[in-house]
């Protein structure tokens, strides 16, 4: 309980003291893996609804792998990218391992599925109706798909929290890949493996509340944008 | 109707998958629990009250596999069980300040006298040691291969700016690598300099990715060097070897403690068959032994 | 006066069922037409081929004076002259306004042209009000006449309603009816409705058709059909005892 308590109490302190250090590896977590979302998202969408709504031959299958990736154990997904980066490597030329961008790399290998599966059963369970609404409307086909996938933003958002907080919570990967370089690579969750590993264990719980307290922030502001877009939106009344 | 069965079809099959994992899940516990027991049996080892006994040590015995080598044999021959924790000392330590351990093999003096000093251990006693080199890629950009200086080489790393990394974890390791650094009165930082908060093993493997420098303990150097191109550059320095000491929690601080166990450990450890053991390790496979007993 | 769909021997099957076969249908510009039948008799499914949203599996298909050959920018072609309403419109995510403005957006109208015909559409069906309000929150009524509205909006030379009002209460559906017929008579918009209530074909169409198992049962005009029904199970329908 003591360490619990001093945990508490040593994260207060972390974030009041606007630590140098800390503030660095807090904006480092952040762009690694709003970077990842936000490239996971990009191709991510796409590729999801293009599942989704185009019959092709192997589609059931690309979906299954889609979902079975959804799971991919982050230490995997590293040891990948590190296999594809090292100077034995077929990328080593790069030069990427161990930085702020194999990070991101190996992020994006982790939240794609994520994504793309999400987004496509989002996308699924939209009613043929809303496609025939659409182009009896006089939309092109384009025109139609894009208002498929605006219909399932709610699917889509919820992919995207859900994907966000697997990444900014992920260790294995980025510990892997980015390698836990003080001042260059090190994030909230390497932090807190690094603090624990020495025995600084209400540090390591400090850093996990400020973890925490960002990862809520970001829901919150997710939320609320959510909210604007939605302002329509009817919430189901249990009376 | 074909389409519900189907769906029970699998449900079932999901049901089934558990229920098999459960089962070999506590199958392989109990047999793993019975193992020992038949082993005394056959050869009469003496039955421990408590044969779980949890051993706290530093990634470089783990690592460079002597455990692996040495602990079956301490298991046969007195049933009990050890669960090997392998972090860095200092985290082994504070392990042992929190009673979470019953033993621990580590490698940090300072710090260990501190922790008998503060009452948390008792019956520290010296088992082997080994020593470090500084590795380093093979173009040398330092210019420090072949030295014995242990200290000069790091402070001509820090003024050609060469990449160093260094284990950035509280270990014995690392604080065996500060120490060097204090001897060359230098205070390392700047871009070159890479603290990576990892074990030795990761930390191995990124100094040869970086063609980076950095201070690595014999053992682990050994074990993994047919793996990555890094060379040995400084060695012999006596600032660079490093004693491991065996140390039993106090059982007066925590009672739940495995004392008796720790106690075993320790004198197996020690003793001469053991020694050998351990001065033999290595030889076969790497032609030189990767520690050097030395307990009295 | 030219056929606006015109349809030999077309026929649609879901698996091993046959769901439309409709050896001849001609319907002409100007008039509303009323397809009739009981539930499966295969309305909504000719509503569909005719409307290019369902392809037919066989026969020849006319729309809009076109032979069709289901290539994309012909569909897109001639559906920009369609409009369509069915029982429970589907309301897209947003205010009244995007939902009005949606189709008019899809052609790339000028912003100043879609707010004036947005208007201009909603004013028509007295929904002028909601203008902004959330689509998804109007009542069954304010749908039908906010989906109506949509589909004014794009200036249809046909406008297709399926079963428009079986969803909404008496006096809605008067309204609705009201319309309706004021769309035909102001915009020379032609109307294909599908309905089950006799007395709305009765009272609005020029034309009906008959379906019964896929088939056309009987066509003709409506009050010929009411008073002198050829076709036994046609005279059963119309007194209701489908």
């Amino acid at each position: 309980m003591d360490v619990i308590w001093q945990g508490l109490k040593e994260g207060f302190m972390l974030i009041l003291s606007l630590d140098q250090e800390l503030i660095r590896v807090t904006l480092l977590s952040l762009h690694v893996s709003l970077s990842a979302l936000v490239i996971a998202g990009i191709i991510g969408i796409p590729a999801g609804a293009f599942l989704a709504l185009k019959n092709f031959y192997g589609r059931k299958l690309i979906l299954n792998i889609t979902y079975t990736l959804m799971g991919l154990p982050p230490v995997l997904a590293g040891l990948i990218v590190f296999l594809f980066l090292s100077n034995r490597g077929p990328l080593g030329d790069f030069q990427l391992l161990f930085t702020p961008t194999a990070m991101i790399i190996a992020q994006v290998l982790l939240g794609f599925p994520l994504v793309c599966g999400l987004t496509a059963r989002a996308v699924m369970t939209q009613q043929q109706e809303v496609y025939d609404t659409s182009v009896m409307l006089g939309a092109t086909r384009t025109q139609a798909v894009l208002t498929l996938i605006r219909e399932s933003r709610i699917g889509i958002i919820a992919a995207l929290t859900t994907a966000l907080g697997r990444l900014i919570a992920e260790v294995g990967a980025v510990m892997m890949v980015g390698g836990n370089i003080q001042g260059k690579t090190r994030v909230l969750t390497t932090s807190i493996v690094l603090e624990t590993r020495m025995g600084h264990d209400s540090r390591a719980l400090g850093i996990g509340i400020i973890l925490l307290l960002l990862a809520f922030i970001i829901m919150l502001i997710i939320l609320k944008l959510e909210k604007r877009s939605f302002k329509d939106d009817s919430t189901i009344q249990i009376i | 109707m074909k389409r519900l069965s189907n769906h029970k079809l699998l449900a079932l099959l999901l049901v089934l998958m558990l229920v098999v994992s459960v089962f070999a899940f506590t199958g392989c516990e109990k047999q793993a629990a019975e193992e020992p027991q038949q082993e005394q049996i056959t050869e009469t080892a003496p039955v421990p009250e408590n044969p779980q006994l949890k051993l706290a040590t530093t990634t470089s015995t783990q690592d460079s596999g002597l455990l692996d080598a040495i602990l079956p044999v301490f298991e046969e021959k007195t049933g009990y069980e050890v669960e090997v924790i392998a972090v860095g000392s200092g985290a082994a330590m504070s392990m042992g300040e929190a009673g979470d351990v019953d033993v621990l093999l580590v490698h940090s003096r300072a710090a260990e006298d501190q922790f008998i000093a503060d009452g948390f251990g008792v019956d520290r006693q010296d088992v082997m040691y080994n020593d470090f080199l500084i590795i380093g890629p093979a173009e040398d950009p330092a210019g420090i291969k072949g030295s014995t200086d242990a200290a000069a080489a790091l402070l001509k790393i820090s003024e050609t700016g060469c990449t160093f990394l260094s284990r950035g974890d509280e270990s014995g390791t690392h604080k065996k690598e500060l120490a060097i650094w204090k001897a060359g009165t230098c205070e390392p930082s700047g871009a070159w300099y890479n603290s990576v908060g990892k074990g030795m093993g990761d930390t191995y493997r990124m100094a040869d990715e970086m063609k980076g420098y950095t201070l690595i303990d014999r053992a682990t150097y050994l074990f993994n060097k047919d793996n990555y191109s890094l060379e040995p550059m400084v060695e012999g320095d006596p600032l660079l070897f490093n004693p491991y000491g065996v140390i039993a929690v106090n059982p007066e601080k925590y009672p739940n403690i495995n004392y008796e166990g720790a106690t075993a450990f320790i004198e197996w450890l020690i003793s001469a068959d053991t020694q050998a053991l351990i001065g033999e390790y290595g030889k076969d496979q790497f032609g030189q032994a990767l520690f050097i007993p030395d307990a009295k | 006066m030219t056929a606006l769909f015109r349809l030999f021997n077309v026929t649609k099957n879901y698996g091993d069922r046959q769901v439309l076969n409709v050896e001849h249908l001609e319907i002409e510009a100007g008039h509303i037409y009323c397809i009739l039948g009981p539930n499966g008799s295969g309305k909504t499914t000719l509503l569909r081929v005719i409307s290019l949203l369902t392809l037919n599996d066989t026969g020849k298909l006319e729309v809009l004076g076109e032979h069709i050959n289901w290539a994309p920018s012909q569909l897109l072609r001639l559906r920009r002259q369609m409009a369509m309403v069915t029982q429970s419109s589907y309301m897209f995510e947003g205010s009244v306004y995007y939902n009005v403005a949606y189709g008019l957006k899809a052609r790339k109208t000028p912003e100043r042209e879609v707010k004036f015909k947005v208007q201009e559409s909603l004013d028509l069906l007295g929904m002028l009000d909601f203008i902004n309000y959330p689509a998804r929150k109007l009542s069954g009524g304010e749908k039908q006449k906010v989906a109506i509205a949509r589909a004014l909006a794009v200036n249809p030379r046909v406008l297709f309603l399926d079963e428009p009002t079986s969803n909404i209460d008496p006096s809605s559906s008067v309204e609705i009816e009201r319309y309706i017929k004021y769309i035909n008579e102001e915009h020379a918009t032609t109307i294909v409705l599908i309905t089950h209530k006799l007395f709305q074909a009765r009272k609005l169409a020029k034309e009906m058709f008959l379906m019964w198992d896929g088939h056309i049962l009987e066509w003709g005009q409506t009050r010929d059909l009411f008073h002198d029904p050829q076709d036994p199970r046609t005279r059963k329908f119309l007194k209701g005892e489908y």
